[in-house]
């Protein structure tokens, strides 16, 4: 646009003028000729000051001629675009008055008459069927939208002087009544009658339009004034509804003395628009008129414009400006520069743990950075343990592994100045005996947190080549005196030969993603070495095995021992088991729960198996001294009894998966075995060893069948797991270790070999656990001859009820017990009870009772019934079974029970 | 007539003020208090409606549209403030970990206040405003720019205040919040009128797109700079050492505002005099006014 402005003059051969003075000295040249026939007399005085108001002059020049010299002194009519606005006003202005539309009103304000031209575009379109007016205006009014829209700049001017022809015939097509000729000037053929008035710009357009249309020469004289105007480009702002608007309102003042420069001023505007064609096409060295036929451009840009004109969208996009919306976009982004500068203000700067030269808190051979914005590492307290709260003072009082002169464990604590909630925890420790990290950590966290912690993802990076396990986990707390708030956590661990670090992120998950970004690509420790995190061989994703032995994972589970060190729960070491009883009884190495001091560990903690090579779920804890073992065969009886949290917790029936034995004399030399279990490799999960029989051993030195030898890979960690064949048969129990008790009765392992015990071995477990039992402090032997027990898989189900003597009334938990066989009222022991009884029951609501396990039949049994708050019942041989007593078996109807 | 009623305007909010200081006077409320919403509503909506009163008042030629002025200000409180929020809080996202710098006038602050907060929230009013009655055939002078973009200000400024006298666990003194209501309207409302004196301009000036795009981007930048300061400079003086100083910054925004709002006026004064709607003696008001119609349809051809 600028650069068009300022060809203009040039081109016109004049120097750039101001609006105004060119519009004069335009106004001068016609003024002879454009003298109009309808207009009243020109007043003598030429040159009144353009905004004196003249008096109303009704018709169609003068009304022109105002509008035009009112838009020249608002848009410079130098321009193709001023030329047609003005033109447009103009024609507008005349075409109105033309018409009678808008009689002259008087101006509330200044007293003065003024003249208000509304027309709308759908009344301009009826107006083409209707006369000759009509359609010279409609015609005036696409040749400026045309002119607007032309991407061509000379189309402007060409369009504008049709308008200002339409806008002349508009009149004489009125007072002459020759609207036919008019009609037939459609929009290009008008414009067809430009060239001419281009090329002779200071003569009047009329004498050229004589040329194609006879009448012209009389509307000539009488038009020039008129074809000031076209109303389409205002018409296009105002986009209402379904039409549009064209609102010109012009003054009219007549004045006589005035009426020779309104002449003169009306011929300015109409002079204006060919100047500026002239002014267009000339500037340009290679403006042909050939190559461009302006008036095939005004055409097309007519038909453009009618297209157009159908949708509403058409006036709104005329207020659209793509420059305005760069606006926008610069705003946005500068906001997104200034954030990201901001950011780089405020973000803290990196610094190094341990702060260089910090005595109190030496590099134990980890090192990281982590933001500035951190309170200096203070020492925090180890918390208590959860798990297990309950025998902490059991613990405290034997556990000898207390105290440790190498400043180990470190466990220190950055706070976030910015947030305290945030915070990185420091921990650095003896690597455990058992190097099991994931399910150490697993047990680590859930003793911090106990139920309230949950796991939300798991999975081992690889920083600068040494494999690191993070894991991010959700925990509830409440820290004193604040309200109990669930946080997130990040936690980064390895080990080394030597030493396992922790280095675990609290904090919000966005100061979490903050934090990490920074800490975890320089997390370093001191050798890089150290063990696989996860184990590479026997993992289940790499195995194919028969479906058989599949059905053996649920069975196998994952028993890590712990002790309490310090007031925390310490993992020591882990093997495997395998469940034996719907009950959760699991089988296991006797020297997987025992120390090498031959001391029981404090607690154990059952892993279920979750998925392949996934860490095993912990699921439940109990405490060794509470099972059932067998030194001499290396192995032990173990049920949960409490849970995660250290609760009393009783294990669910018929949701743990037994495996049927393989008998004895299925076991061949040569037979594929399948050895399950969790060695003690990283943290990975389930592993399967394939491998055959090789023969039989005897303990000790010994040749006998004590033991069966494989080739499969059984190290530490396997021990007390399953091994079964191809069918998933139960053929015996994994042992790392031969073991023997001493002649002092110590227990040792005496050699590492991978053996495997014959599941006949352990029959008497197998027994326990199919009847049921409970775990109890101190009940440990398993001191029941293999005679006298029979296989109960024959038996008697014995129900009763047990009511109040006094109302009848159902008792609760009242317990009903069936003694062993042998066992009187005088031998009974109501502290050693667990290995007298047989089978038992305990009362519902209603008092009814179901003893758990069948009892053999035949026989006769002693029945000891006990409840609070009553005496107990205790009566010899009072239950006498045959063999033909039928399986569900009520003896008594009820027992009636005494109160104390 | 119109003198008068923008006194009595004047005279309101300054009665608004008092009104609440006597309440609290009278209730032996000498201690912050929690509003509820329909009293936050009635303190921060006010000072909006007799302020956009006031506003309204200064387009003397050609009065606006009052359902235009009043959705205006709507949109400035519905649209334009939480895109506003959105903007600095979603497309700038708060950072995890950071150090502030302790001095107010420290770089981090001045950057955020002018060019995150401050320019977030004057181009929304802005966009509220171009890209609605902008178009509107009744924004036919420059001076309207500043009447809708005043409006606009306004209406923002209600959900500010709103938020601010509402807020969770917000409590305020009401006195104070009463009077930084009345400041910070007025405040909201002169920094977008800056803006919209450029936009107004902007709609008729006879120059390129170009050289119209930098004007209005230069009106942005303005705006965003008055209303950055504003915040930086009032979290200098709100506090001395551990003292809280609220009637400080009421004091610095009353009279930082006040300076706005008058070389807004004075510039609004020009366009007046050169408002095409004036009666002149050289022609009736209508004369100019179907001026005014071809010049903006001149404007826009020439945009085109």
């Amino acid at each position: 646009m600028a650069k068009r402005r300022s060809k203009a003059p040039t081109v016109a051969g004049e120097p750039a003028a101001p609006k105004k003075r060119r519009s004069r000295k335009k106004i001068e040249q016609p003024a002879a000729a454009a003298a109009p026939t309808d207009a009243p007399p020109p007043p003598p005085d030429a040159t009144p000051p353009p905004n004196i108001p003249v008096p109303l002059q009704s018709t169609a020049a003068a009304a022109a001629l105002e509008a035009a010299r009112i838009v020249s002194e608002i848009v410079d009519i130098d321009t193709p675009t001023g030329a047609v606005i003005a033109a447009a006003a103009a024609a507008g202005a005349a075409i109105q008055v033309v018409r009678g539309e808008s009689p002259p009103t008087i101006d509330p304000v200044t007293g003065e008459e003024v003249s208000t031209v509304r027309l709308s575009r759908e009344r301009i379109l009826k107006a083409i069927e209707d006369d000759a007016p009509g359609r010279a205006a409609v015609a005036a009014v696409e040749a400026a939208d045309a002119a607007a829209e032309a991407p061509v700049s000379d189309v402007a001017p060409v369009a504008a002087i049709a308008a200002l022809e339409a806008a002349a015939a508009a009149t004489p097509a009125r007072a002459q009544t020759e609207p036919p000729a008019r009609a037939q000037t459609a929009p290009p053929a008008r414009a067809q009658t430009v060239p001419p008035v281009e090329r002779a710009p200071s003569a009047p357009p009329v004498a050229d339009r004589a040329q194609s249309a006879p009448p012209v020469p009389e509307r000539a004289q009488s038009a020039p004034p008129v074809r000031a105007q076209t109303v389409p480009p205002v018409d296009a702002i105002v986009d209402g509804g379904d039409h549009v608007h064209v609102a010109v309102a012009v003054n009219v003042h007549d004045h006589d003395d005035d009426h020779d420069h309104v002449d003169v001023d009306v011929v300015a505007a109409t002079a204006a628009a060919p100047t500026a064609t002239l002014a267009e096409p000339a500037p340009a060295d290679d403006y042909d008129d050939e190559e461009l036929d302006p008036v095939a451009l005004a055409a097309a840009a007519i038909q453009r414009l009618r297209a157009r004109a159908r949708t509403n969208v058409a006036g709104l996009r005329v207020q659209y400006s793509r420059h305005d919306l760069l606006v926008i976009l610069a705003a946005i982004v500068i906001i997104f520069a200034a954030g990201r500068a901001h950011d780089y203000l405020v973000t803290p700067p990196d610094i190094a743990f341990p702060p260089p030269g910090d005595v109190a808190n030496p590099d134990h051979g980890i090192t990281f950075v982590h933001p500035a914005a951190w309170l200096k590492p203070e020492a925090t307290p180890l918390p208590s343990p959860r798990l297990v709260h309950d025998i902490a003072p059991l613990a405290a009082t034997t556990s000898p592994h207390a105290g440790s002169a190498d400043g180990l464990p470190y466990h220190v604590e950055l706070t976030s100045s910015s947030d305290p909630a945030a915070r990185i925890e420091v921990l650095v420790d003896k690597k455990p005996a058992w190097s099991n990290i994931v399910t150490d950590l697993d047990l680590d966290r859930r003793t911090r947190w106990g139920e309230l912690y949950s796991l939300d993802d798991s999975d081992v990076r690889s920083i600068e080549g040494h494999q690191w396990l993070r894991t991010e986990y959700r925990y509830a707390h409440n820290a004193e005196g604040d309200v109990p708030r669930v946080d997130h956590a990040v936690e980064y661990a390895t080990i080394d030969r030597d030493q396992i670090y922790v280095v675990t992120l609290f904090g919000s998950p966005a100061e979490l993603d903050a934090v990490e970004d920074v800490v975890a690509p320089s997390l370093r420790v001191a050798t890089p070495s150290a063990l696989p995190l996860v184990p590479q061989t026997g993992r289940l994703a790499q195995r194919t095995f028969p479906t058989g032995v599949q059905a053996a994972f649920g069975a196998t589970v994952m028993v890590v021992v712990a002790d309490i060190v310090d007031g925390k729960l310490k993992a020591r070491g882990g093997g495997s088991g395998v469940v034996v009883g719907r009950d959760g009884s699991i089988l296991t190495n006797y020297h997987v729960i025992h120390d090498k001091n031959d001391r029981l560990h404090d607690v154990f903690v059952i892993g279920r198996f979750s998925a392949p090579d996934r860490a095993p779920e912990l699921e439940c804890a109990g405490r060794p001294s509470r099972s059932k073992l067998q030194r001499e065969l290396d192995l032990a009886l173990v049920k949960c009894d409490l849970d995660l949290d250290g609760r009393a917790w009783t294990p669910s029936q018929d949701v743990w998966t037994t495996l049927p034995a393989a008998p004895a004399k299925d076991v061949h030399v040569g037979q594929r075995l399948w050895v399950l279990g969790y060695p003690d490799v990283g943290g990975g999960g389930l592993t399967l060893y394939q491998g055959q029989v090789e023969g039989w051993d005897g303990e000790g030195t010994a040749p006998g069948t004590d033991f069966i030898k494989t080739d499969a890979s059984i190290s530490n960690g396997n021990s007390g797991g399953p091994v079964v064949d191809d069918s998933g048969r139960l053929v015996g129990i994994a042992s790392a270790y031969r073991t023997k008790v001493t002649a002092s009765g110590g227990f040792v392992k005496s050699a590492q070999v991978g053996l495997v015990r014959p599941i006949a071995a352990a029959a008497d477990l197998l027994n326990i656990a199919i009847y049921g039992w409970t775990p109890r402090e101190g009940h440990t032997g398993v001191d029941i001859a293999p005679d006298s027990v029979e296989p109960a898989a024959t038996g008697v189900r014995i129900s009763t009820r047990i009511l109040d003597t006094a109302n009848l009334a159902p008792i609760r938990d009242a317990l009903v017990m069936v003694l062993r066989p042998g066992v009187g009222a005088a031998q009974v022991d109501v502290n050693a009870l667990d290995d007298q009884v047989l089978s038992w029951g305990r009362s519902n609501a209603n008092g009814d009772v179901l003893l758990k396990a069948p009892v053999p039949n035949p026989g006769e049994y002693t029945v000891m019934v006990t409840a609070k708050g009553y005496e107990p019942l205790i009566v010899d041989n009072e239950l006498q079974l045959g063999s033909n007593t039928p399986p569900a078996y009520d003896p008594w109807g009820q027992i009636l029970l005494h109160a104390r | 007539m119109v003198v008068g009623t923008k006194f009595l305007l004047i005279a309101g909010l300054v009665g608004f003020v008092v009104v609440a200081w006597l309440a609290e006077l009278v209730a032996g409320i000498h201690h912050p208090v929690h509003l509820g919403p329909l009293v936050a509503g009635v303190v921060a909506g006010v000072p909006a409606v007799l302020w956009l009163g006031f506003f309204y008042l200064m387009d003397r030629h050609e009065p606006e549209p009052k359902q235009l002025v009043a959705g205006v200000c709507v949109l400035g409180a519905l649209i334009a403030a939480p895109l506003a929020d959105f903007v600095q809080f979603q497309l700038v996202p708060p950072i995890a970990i950071e150090t502030q710098d302790l001095d107010a006038f420290s770089l981090d602050h001045v950057l955020y206040a002018m060019f995150i907060a401050g320019l977030a929230q004057e181009m929304c009013k802005y966009a509220a405003v171009r890209y609605t009655v902008y178009l509107s055939r009744e924004f036919d002078e420059p001076m309207d720019g500043v009447v809708y973009m005043m409006a606009c200000g306004t209406g923002f400024a209600v959900w500010v205040n709103y938020h601010r006298l509402s807020g969770q666990g917000h409590e305020v003194i009401l006195s104070i919040g009463a009077a930084q209501a009345v400041v910070t309207t007025l405040a909201h409302a002169s920094f977008a009128g800056v803006l919209g004196y450029v936009l107004g301009r902007a709609k008729f000036t006879r120059r390129s797109a170009l050289v119209r795009g930098l004007f209005l981007m230069a009106g942005l930048l303005l705006a965003a700079a008055l209303n950055g300061q504003f915040s930086v400079v009032e979290t200098w003086l709100q506090q001395t050492g551990m003292d809280q100083h609220p009637w400080r910054t009421v004091v610095y925004a009353a009279g930082v505002a006040s300076a706005v709002f008058l070389a807004l006026w004075m510039m609004s004064q020009r366009l007046l005099a050169r408002s095409p709607f004036r009666p002149t003696a050289g022609g009736p008001a209508s004369a100019n006014a179907a001026a005014a119609v071809v010049a903006a349809a001149a404007a826009e051809a020439k945009a085109r």
